[in-house]
């Protein structure tokens, strides 16, 4: 019963996955303070990379001058971003679309990895396709069955058999 | 030469040379339809197969499949916005767009008509300046392909989209990236936290992650119960006629893949980025480059189809394989006893001429089941958004770990596929993250080369013909859009001048 009202609950959270939007500018001030994050990570990182080898430009030079680069071009798009976004809007937004069924997907590409180092290709796999169906709105259960039937045979049968990769 | 030709046709007068063909085109346009799975690897498959088979069987068997999956990278491109291979991606830009328009019938025809024109026009390059190619593909040392590589990422500005700086952050991320694995002259550790990142990251996942894994997530965004509509495919002879108004771009784009294909390391990806730059420039409307533009298509199919006969010339001439397909090929043909090099034209006059002549009568038969299989591919674009997005994301994810055999991989194309979708939001492309990631290592690499073998003298770049000349035409292709703007600004406030005294003029 309990398990009954949390797949109601999560089928109605789900299809009332409204849109969420923000402000470029916004989105620009966050992607560029991760990348200025990134490119001072790497910067510092570099200075512990053994520079010694042969001839004035070593091993560090290269990455922690495009470390650099990239530091100056970030700090520049969060700066014209916070610029942008102190001065009042500028009608451009940023739109993510049922934004729950994207962060489902997120969630279950980042699952596949180490459920596969775990139990395997075919029930991950299985598992993985099957959740990934009904997140993209496939919700009948004998198709979504099938789908999933015929793409572990085709992993078998191309994969395995034909081209000879072991699939774990 | 006739003698050369005359031995190569006799070797197809045996029923076992015809069956390899088919069946090498037929494997490879399989192989290059699947994501992940690029030709070196079909090849490389295919090689045990080969072992009790003549050798000329066995070498038409392998350059038909190589030939094949060249072109049936395509089909995903555009069907998923999955490249099948690394050299699909430019396709994609538009071959995806046209087919979100219902234009896939069109863009599919198109991509395997303008493949053949380039692999056979190629192919006659090849027949006739095989060994004078291989020269001058010889004259390239560091300081050569580090300004080739100069001169691609200078094309930066033509895959950025309407902003530069988005466009610059974006290849500069992509070159951080290709500096994480071991270092290319010292061989020192850089910023390899995981043993699976002692390569760096692998390609073909990040490939796979920035393309194809970030659409499912925006495919993810949209009901699932949608249909592209399909619009109508003109008939097998007017399919023809579509290529008619791509004459130049495809001569311009074959000669493009067919010169970075003789240069050893080049590649089909470069050939394809550097004929979708130009024939942007040549275009009548560059504003809709990457927006589903046909001559997009064309100009990266052409090229990345052109390259690989172009790949041929230096493996024949001089036993040296540019690329990892013709490095399998070559050792498909030790195996069978056979040294590419000067003396195969003369001592094994079969086995090359037999290749040229594999090329060209395998390509009508890849041309029927391309045009064929494109009425049958397009129906795949009727089938309900739900579906595709889960097949395509489990394809990726098997494609990407059949590639390596790694799940390591399986992880690194999902944190691109998350980064690329990330970053496609605030507008920055992954485009020009691509081109970074393939032209990166060789960069770094031949810079520091070539400062080694000069003592720091960095005039080497400006000393050798053509590094000068590489880098001269990077700094005009750098500079050109900037000097545009300037122009177009002071125009306009010439122009805004002139309005404000003929204003005051008309006031008075």
């Amino acid at each position: 019963m309990a398990t009954q009202h949390e797949e109601s609950a999560l089928d109605h959270a789900v299809e009332e996955d409204e849109d969420f939007a923000f402000r470029l500018e916004l989105g620009d001030v966050l992607v560029g303070a991760a990348l200025l994050a990134l490119s001072i990570t790497f910067w510092v990182l570099g200075a512990q990379i053994d520079d010694g080898g042969e001839g004035s430009i070593g091993a560090a030079t290269f990455p922690r001058g495009i470390a650099l680069l990239l530091g100056i071009g970030a700090l520049v798009l969060f700066a014209n971003g916070l610029r942008q976004l102190v001065a009042g809007p500028s009608g451009h937004w940023v739109t993510i679309g049922r934004p729950l069924r994207v962060l489902m997907g997120i969630a279950l590409m980042l699952a596949f990895a180490p459920a596969m180092r775990a139990v395997g290709y075919y029930p991950t796999m299985a598992v993985y396709l099957a959740a990934t169906l009904w997140v993209a709105d496939c919700r009948r259960p004998l198709l979504i069955l099938a789908y999933v039937a015929g793409f572990l045979l085709f992993s078998k049968l191309v994969f395995e058999m034909l081209l000879s990769i072991p699939l774990p | 030469m006739i003698d050369g030709f005359l031995a190569g046709l006799s070797a197809f007068s045996s029923w076992q040379v015809i069956a390899g063909l088919f069946g090498g085109v037929v494997i490879g346009y399989i192989v290059g339809a699947l994501p992940g799975l690029s030709a070196g690897v079909g090849m490389a498959l295919l090689i045990p197969f080969t072992f009790g088979l003549d050798p000329v069987v066995s070498v038409v068997m392998l350059v038909t499949l190589y030939m094949a999956s060249e072109y049936s990278g395509a089909i995903p491109a555009i069907l998923m916005n999955t490249p099948g291979e690394p050299s699909s991606a430019i396709t994609a830009l538009d071959g995806y767009p046209m087919r979100e328009r219902g234009e896939a019938g069109e863009a599919l025809t198109l991509s395997i008509l303008s493949s053949a024109v380039g692999s056979v026009i190629s192919t006659v390059l090849l027949i006739f300046s095989v060994l004078w190619m291989t020269k001058i593909a010889l004259a390239f040392g560091p300081a050569e392909y580090f300004a080739l590589a100069v001169l691609g990422l200078s094309l930066i500005s033509t895959l950025a989209g309407h902003s530069v700086l988005r466009g610059f952050i974006a290849l500069l991320f992509g070159l951080l990236l290709t500096t994480v694995g071991t270092d290319p002259v010292d061989g020192v550790m850089r910023y390899v936290f995981n043993d699976g990142l002692l390569g760096g990251f692998p390609f073909i996942a990040a490939l796979i992650g920035l393309f194809a894994l970030s659409e499912v997530l925006r495919m993810l965004e949209t009901p699932g119960n949608r249909t592209t509509p399909l619009k109508a495919l003109p008939g097998l002879s007017a399919q023809i006629g579509l290529l008619k108004p791509h004459t130049g771009n495809m001569l311009r784009s074959t000669f493009i893949g067919y010169i970075l294909g003789v240069i050893p390391g080049a590649g089909a990806t470069i050939a394809s980025i550097t004929a979708y730059s130009v024939q942007k420039r040549f275009s009548k409307s560059p504003q809709t480059f990457g927006k589903g533009n046909p001559e997009g298509v064309v100009a990266a199919e052409t090229a990345n189809n052109a390259c690989m006969p172009g790949a041929l010339a230096p493996m024949l001439a001089l036993g040296i394989p540019g690329k990892a397909s013709t490095a399998v090929l070559v050792g498909a043909l030790a195996i069978q006893g056979v040294r590419p090099g000067p003396l195969i034209f003369t001592q094994h006059p079969e086995i090359p001429y037999s290749i040229y002549i594999a090329l060209l009568v395998g390509m009508p038969f890849m041309v029927m089941l391309g045009l064929f299989g494109s009425r049958m591919w397009v129906r795949l674009t009727t089938i309900p958004a739900s579906v595709v997005t889960a097949i395509v994301a489990a394809t990726c994810l098997l494609g990407t770990y059949s590639e390596s055999n790694e799940i390591f991989a399986v992880g690194v194309a999902v944190g691109f596929g998350i980064v690329g979708y990330l970053l496609a939001k605030v507008e920055i492309e992954p485009a020009p993250i691509v081109l970074a990631l393939v032209l990166g290592y060789m960069m770094e690499s031949n810079f520091r080369r070539s400062l080694v073998m000069s003592g720091d003298d960095m005039t080497v770049f400006l000393r050798e013909p053509i590094s000068a000349i590489c880098l001269g035409l990077a700094a005009i292709i750098f500079v050109a859009p900037l000097v545009q703007t300037l122009l177009g600004r002071r125009r306009r406030r010439a122009a805004a001048g002139e309005t404000s005294v003929l204003s005051e003029e008309a006031s008075r």
